[in-house]
């Protein structure tokens, strides 16, 4: 079923400095009803910008942004309908948690006994108990409690959309999971639209229905999590996401069947499952979890030595130097080598995932 | 206090530090504490030491506040002129100095380097030659301002320390609190109203009590600008100290101390709940 967007990007961009700095250029993108969209790039690539230009904050150099379909160009914050969770989370210091809440149904000029009713609820979805925490000064407050209750103070103004800048950046990586999850669980069950802006691939991937993935202004890559994961379509796309063998294609060897053989500057053959042009100066790129380390030679292996090993949340790792100059990361759940540094491996590349790309 | 040195808190460093600091403090209360010792002579004269200690001329200054008589020595008339003066200075300040510093924090504009510049000028300009300004402006337009012309004349001395207090107040929001307060369906009065006047309302506060404190003492614009109708607490010390040397006048001027050092604790005070608040 074909569903109207609730934000429409048409060809947005922000330039600074009188022209010089290009914070966005270009973009589009599209936001469906009940999704979250995940910007994620580096600090600087123009992630905050966009969302920013989104919330009426900032306006655009050229371009549209559409909301629920109309042109927002020149429309004030207040009149757009659009949340925005900050990253500083910008809880109002000067009032209590239950005020915070109340503060956006207050400007709309709702009746007290509505407010407090949807305030009430609003802290019961967040998990925040009216009873204690209403009263509670944000000094009084948690690092995971006050990112509650800036969530309950944007949903509750019931946005037509709602944009999240980094909230939980300052969280440390469990706590930050977790309200990962739970903030997924609340958007799904209100079945609102958000934008998610981050540098951090992991939590982006755990709540995104879709990925943009933004270097200098540009968008690079768009997809689901997994996709990008999968199919990244250049090298620096592939290393945002996570660590990544890259190999540097000195020519092509011999192409059939629908896969090619290629040899790399480092006179390794590797066979990809790709065999379409191969343009000069191209990559090969895998994940450590798409190799398989051998401590005996399984026949068509490249031979290497162990750097280094490391074992961390079930997953061992590898250093493996290749005669040469590449050093490939390999991994397993399995300690296929008992091995320590020094001592000598082999490494075969999964080579229906290794991919080509030009960049 | 500074942190001992290598020397030790009780090398010489240290003890130059000691002595220049109980220096400073004894010159700068010696002369009041002479007042306010004066003031509880028992004597008609001021001869200091007091020969002994009374009340009796408090007894005489609140006979010349609410007696039957109060018309005549102008005391009270005075008090309460210097009072409103000062009211209303302070309100004008804030009235005109709130969204000045606002505009300052917050806005880029033409011209805002050369107004930071202008704002800080009444305080290293000399209040006579201001004083001198007003008064040929003054008498220039042929009308009588009343009350008025001391109020202007205290605002543009008042305003500067008021817009430094606000404007490190309002320096210290964080603009995101305002973005947020917009993002949530708050226009920009609204954002002005319910989230930068109250988070500075510490620093507002204590700049409105500063311009109280310094129109309440003032005396050089005063002297210029005073009339028969408009007469100036500070104005009729000076006079009595002219005229007469009665130790009444030292138990005003001791009243005075007091009543500003109460307006300093009300500023600590404010600003000390306000920082535990936050």
């Amino acid at each position: 079923m074909e569903q109207n967007p609730v934000l429409e990007i048409r060809n947005l961009s922000r330039t600074f400095a009188h022209g010089a700095v290009r914070a966005v250029d270009h973009i589009d993108l599209d936001v469906l009803p009940g999704e979250i969209m995940s910007i994620l790039g580096p600090s600087g690539c123009g992630k905050t910008t966009i969302m920013r230009i989104i919330a009426g904050l900032d306006s655009p150099t050229s371009g549209e942004v559409r909301i629920l379909g109309k042109d927002v160009a020149g429309k004030p914050p207040h009149k757009r309908n659009v949340g925005l969770v900050f990253q500083s989370l910008a809880i109002f210091p000067h009032m209590s948690v239950k005020q915070n809440v109340a503060f956006g149904l207050r400007m709309k000029g709702l009746a007290s006994n509505l407010i407090e009713t949807k305030v009430a609820k609003a802290l019961e979805l967040v998990q925040l108990s009216p009873e204690r925490f209403a009263g509670r000064r944000p000094s009084e407050l948690s690092g995971g409690q006050l990112q509650r209750v800036a969530l309950a103070r944007t949903l509750v103004t019931e946005p037509a959309l709602v944009l999240f800048d980094e909230p939980m950046a300052a969280l440390d990586r469990r706590l930050r999971d977790y309200m990962a999850v739970e903030l997924r669980a609340i958007q799904k069950q209100l079945g609102i639209a958000a934008v998610y802006v981050t540098h951090d691939q992991e939590t982006a991937s755990m709540m995104s229905d879709r990925v943009i993935i933004m270097s200098a202004g540009k968008i690079l890559q768009a997809g689901t999590p997994e996709e990008i994961y999968e199919a990244p379509n250049s090298r620096f796309v592939s290393d945002f996401l996570g660590d990544t063998n890259t190999l540097r294609i000195a020519r092509v060897l011999d192409q059939a069947d629908g896969t090619s053989l290629v040899q790399t500057d480092a006179g390794l053959a590797i066979r990809v499952a790709n065999c379409s042009d191969i343009a000069e100066g191209a990559f090969v790129i895998f994940r450590p979890e798409q190799t398989i380390v051998h401590s005996a030679d399984p026949g068509g292996a490249f031979e290497g030595r162990v750097v280094s090993s490391q074992f961390r949340s079930g997953l061992h790792r590898w250093q493996i130097a290749l005669p040469g100059g590449n050093t490939l990361i390999a991994q397993s759940t399995e300690n296929r080598l008992a091995s320590s540094a020094g001592e000598t491996a082999w490494v075969t590349i999964d080579s229906g995932k290794a991919r080509i790309v030009s960049q | 206090m500074s942190m001992p040195t290598a020397t030790g808190r009780f090398g010489i460093e240290w003890q130059l530090v000691n002595g220049i600091t109980c220096m400073l403090l004894a010159l700068m209360l010696a002369p009041i504490c002479m007042v306010l010792v004066i003031s509880f002579t028992s004597g008609e004269t001021l001869q200091f030491p007091p020969p002994a200690l009374s009340l009796r001329w408090y007894q005489e200054v609140w006979t010349m506040l609410v007696g039957p008589d109060a018309g005549i020595g102008r005391l009270r008339e005075s008090l309460l002129v210097s009072l409103e003066i000062a009211a209303l200075t302070s309100l004008v300040c804030v009235l005109a100095g709130v969204p000045a510093s606002y505009a300052l924090v917050r806005y880029r504009f033409a011209g805002k380097t050369l107004i930071e510049e202008l704002i800080g000028l009444p305080v290293i300009f000399p209040a006579v030659v201001l004083g001198i300004a007003l008064l040929v402006l003054v008498s220039a337009s042929g009308l009588d301002f009343g009350i008025f012309q001391i109020v202007v004349a205290h605002s543009i001395i008042g305003l500067p320390f008021l817009m430094r207090n606000c404007m490190a107040a309002m320096r210290g929001i964080d603009p995101m609190l305002e973005e947020a307060a917009m993002t949530l369906g708050a226009s920009a009065p609204k954002v002005f109203r319910e989230i930068v006047l109250p988070l500075a309302s510490g620093g507002i506060a204590s700049g409105a009590i500063l311009v109280f404190i310094l129109s309440f003492n003032e005396f050089t614009l005063s002297y210029f600008l005073y009339s028969v109708d408009v007469f100036p607490l500070s104005i009729w010390l000076f006079q009595q100290a002219n005229t007469s040397f009665s130790p009444a006048v030292f138990a005003v001027s001791s009243l005075i101390v007091v009543v500003n050092v109460a307006a300093v604790l009300v500023v600590d005070a404010v600003i000390g709940s306000r920082g535990s608040a936050a």
